[in-house]
């Protein structure tokens, strides 16, 4: 412990002209967006490309769901993640628990802000909840809204409680103003005897957050799994490729934030590279495990015994109309996860490679949860219908990349707030800082 | 005693006492507790029916728990051999006595309690308000695809009676080829099958979407539905029609009011709307409007039959035993386990079948297929797609 590692609050001390630039772009961003929700709001869903499968021959969810989809999985990948280093106390990878921390948090509100974007009578979303003590027997958008709120809750409750525990060790007179007033409150009535409750705490959190993560975080994949009427959706492996994404996206955003925060910050002391490598082994394992299931997902409906709507649907993603995306989202997950096994050390030194294989995963993963939500909706089965088209408007595009820049916006806030990780400096222990 | 291990004789003092320190548990009502059980091994020995259990107990269950939710309960949402209880969506007097025994035990386990302490607004104002229904009715059609012409008058009068917008087709006509060397053309009438096992109502997260008690009929509570469009996703027939923007049809001139639930004529903007058996002609003052339908009504071969499915007398149900012409019989995807309360005389559309061209009446009617502002509608896409 006797390895110092202040610069995890260079983030905090620093405010460059450059962060404050992009602050304002993300800012610009967010407004437009704005701009195009007010939009959405005035003339209804009709400004989206969206319309009902089956006669009017579109598809009644598109990149709004999609994405959620994506963001819960990241929420969940986090969230395991976060579980995965407190509950082995991996004091090491303390900086990339905080990350997830936030991440887990930003992403479920990102999350559950697309469900209300995408709903046709926003003003009525509390309707879900007045119901859900009926509802929440039978409905799988019941259960998703109450997993969404537990992975709120607990991350929260993990967030607050691991800053106690890191603003209890820091001497709050160091800090900026705004940070350390969040100290103050966040340390009311810290004495020094709760520290081996505190810890206690985060661990055995950290257990029920793994938990989590593992049984209500599949309940997104449900949503579509038990869906009988549409082909390609329904069937037992749902959750799990729902999850296998997750992990991989939640683990994608944690390497890039690390290798940002690394690169801009000289943050070498704090995030050493054995972490990458950590990071990076974890992103191979995840990737594998993640096109194993896609393709275990998927390879089943191409055979000739298999239904023919199941068929449909498989045969337009590997080789018919979807084949480009598919694809492409395949290889963006095969090609850095190969690149990860063989080169590993080499690219890993500063964190920016494995940065850059990181974004090119998450974006596999988006494509492929785009996929996954449209196409059986596009080749519908059973009636004699048409397939369906869906090339997704201008608004669509600016509130979805919007909300993904916003997310970034909440990050990069957060990083002038709150400490990355706790100080294992000696020179600021929790004696001085107390006395 | 040990309580995982009841005596066989229900009228023993031994059952009693089991059953007693059982319930006691709970901390439920104990005379009540122990009376439902040994009335739901009466109900699963035969020796009474499940209407008498549910009317012997229904005014007690109410005072105990608040609400009667049991599935025989006299309420829109009835379970039909789900294995969860209190999943909505089954079909009147169609329970299977395994559930309703699930049920009772989930009773007597005092989930009941937990899900009392919510009910929607609109369940309790049905249950208060149906004294004297008739749960044994449920509407529906038959549809003799056989002597369809595709005039398409029926999807026209729909979307005239119901203020539809020209892109709702809640009633509508497919025209399709089979892959058979053959250049027949057939057509399917597709209104909302009504299912008594809605998938839709299962996936509804709001409650708005539920099957009306005195009739059966599926309907949609505008004030309650949030557009999410989970119904539309879950329904295997595609019958589900968002109402993306304002709806620009005509006007809807009945009484929206379908038992105090506005739940008649077109959705409102951002809601889900579908065929509602026209609900408001069925709730109507005029007896004459009761039990008709608008795409009924204009139907020039008499192809669409409306009525009472359990009863022999009623329209469809003379029609499929009269009138058939010898044609086969056959309700809509019946391997989804929706339960359809629409069934069709005619061929039945294969899975491979394909759409073919035809006036979707544009020349004729003001209806269309494509959304307003999404480009034109070509058939085909299923061909080129290979």
């Amino acid at each position: 412990m006797s390895t110092t590692n202040n610069t995890i609050l260079t983030p905090l001390k620093t405010l460059s002209v450059k962060f404050l630039a992009l602050v304002v772009v993300l800012g610009i961003a967010a407004l437009v967006m704005l701009e195009a929700i007010v939009h959405q709001l005035q003339h209804g869903l009709a400004v989206t490309d969206l319309a009902s499968w089956g006669t009017q021959e579109g598809v009644t969810w598109g990149i709004y769901i999609g994405t959620f989809e994506w963001f819960a999985g990241m929420a969940v990948g986090a969230l395991a993640a976060v579980g995965y280093i407190r509950y082995n106390e991996l004091t090491r990878y303390d900086i990339i628990a905080r990350i997830g921390e936030l991440w887990a948090l930003i992403a479920g509100l990102s999350a559950a802000y697309l469900i209300v974007i995408d709903l046709g009578r926003p003003d009525r979303v509390l309707n879900i909840l007045t119901a859900w003590f009926v509802t929440v027997q039978y409905s799988p958008l019941a259960w998703d809204v109450t997993f969404v709120t537990a992975l709120l809750v607990m991350t929260s409750t993990m967030l607050i409680l691991s800053l106690r525990r890191d603003f209890s060790e820091m001497n709050l007179n160091k800090l900026p103003v705004y940070t350390a007033l969040i100290g103050e409150l966040l340390t009311l009535g810290f004495r020094p005897e709760e520290r081996e409750k505190l810890d206690s705490m985060l661990r055995w959190l950290g257990l029920a957050l793994l938990i989590l993560a593992f049984t209500g975080g599949m309940v997104p994949g449900w949503l579509l799994g038990v869906v009988g009427a549409q082909a390609g959706w329904y069937g037992g492996i749902a959750g799990i490729a729902f999850l296998s994404a997750g992990l991989l996206s939640g683990v994608a955003v944690l390497a890039i934030t690390a290798g940002v925060l690394r690169y801009l910050y000289g943050m070498e002391e704090a995030l050493p590279e054995e972490v990458f490598v950590g990071l990076g082994k974890a992103l191979t394992l995840f990737g594998f495990v993640y096109l194993v299931v896609q393709f275990n997902n998927l390879l089943p409906s191409i055979f000739p015994m298999a239904p023919l709507a199941e068929s449909q649907v498989g045969e337009a993603m590997l080789y018919g109309h979807f084949a480009t995306d598919f694809w492409l989202a395949m290889a963006a997950v095969a090609i850095p996860m190969l690149i990860l096994v063989l080169f590993r050390e080499r690219m890993l030194a500063g964190g920016v490679g494995l940065a850059v294989v990181s974004v090119v995963m998450l974006w596999g993963v988006w494509v492929k949860s785009q996929l996954t939500v449209i196409e059986p909706l596009m080749y519908s089965s059973g009636l004699p219908y048409e397939v369906g088209t869906y090339v997704p408007t201008l608004v669509e595009w600016v509130i979805t990349i919007g909300a993904i820049l916003v997310a970034i916006l909440l990050f990069s806030i957060a990083t002038k707030l709150v400490p990355m990780g706790r100080l294992l400096d000696d020179t600021a222990s929790t004696e001085e800082v107390r006395n | 005693m040990s309580a995982s291990d009841p005596p066989d004789d229900i009228d023993s003092e031994a059952w009693e006492a089991w059953a007693t320190e059982v319930v006691d548990g709970t901390g439920f009502d104990v005379e009540l507790g122990v009376g439902l059980a040994r009335d739901a091994q009466r109900v699963a020995r035969g020796e009474m029916t499940e209407a008498e259990y549910q009317d012997k107990y229904h005014e007690a269950v109410l005072d105990e728990f608040g609400v009667d939710d049991r599935p025989t309960a006299p309420e829109p949402q009835k379970a039909d051999g789900s294995p969860l209880p209190g999943v909505p969506g089954t079909g009147n007097g169609k329970r299977s006595r395994r559930s309703m025994l699930k049920t009772a035990g989930a009773i007597g386990l005092g989930t009941l309690g937990l899900s009392a302490a919510q009910q929607s607004t609109r369940t309790v104002a049905a249950q208060s308000g149906d004294g004297d229904s008739e749960p044994d009715v449920q509407m529906g059609m038959a549809i003799n695809t056989d002597r369809c012409i595709a005039c398409l008058q029926c999807m026209d009068a729909c979307n005239e009676e119901n203020g539809n917008p020209a892109e709702s087709l809640w009633m509508a006509v497919l025209r399709y080829q089979e892959d058979d060397y053959t250049d027949n053309e057939e057509f399917l009438t597709r209104p909302c099958q009504h299912c008594s096992d809605a998938p839709c109502e299962t996936a509804c997260p709001t409650n708005a979407r539920y099957t009306r008690e005195e009739d059966g009929i599926v309907l949609t509570d505008y004030d309650q539905c949030t557009g999410c469009r989970y119904c539309e996703v879950s329904c295997p027939y595609g019958v589900n029609y968002m109402e993306w923007a304002e709806p620009g049809g005509g006007d809807f001139e009945a009484d929206r009011d379908v038992d105090g639930v506005t739940a008649a004529g077109s959705a409102p903007q951002g809601t889900m709307g579908k065929c509602t058996f026209c609900a408001h002609r069925q709730v109507s003052d005029d007896e004459s409007l009761q039990g008709t339908t608008a795409c009924e009504d204009v139907c020039p071969v008499d192809a669409i039959h409306f009525g009472d499915m359990n009863d022999e007398e009623s329209a469809p149900r003379q029609h499929l035993a009269n009138d058939t012409g010898g044609q086969p019989t056959y309700r809509l995807l019946e391997d989804k386990g929706t339960d359809p309360n629409i069934v069709y005389v005619g061929n039945e559309p294969s899975r491979t079948a394909t759409q073919t061209d035809g006036p979707t009446g544009e020349n004729e009617f003001d209806l269309v297929r494509e959304r307003h502002g999404r480009r034109e509608i070509e058939i085909g896409s299923h061909e080129d797609d290979d």
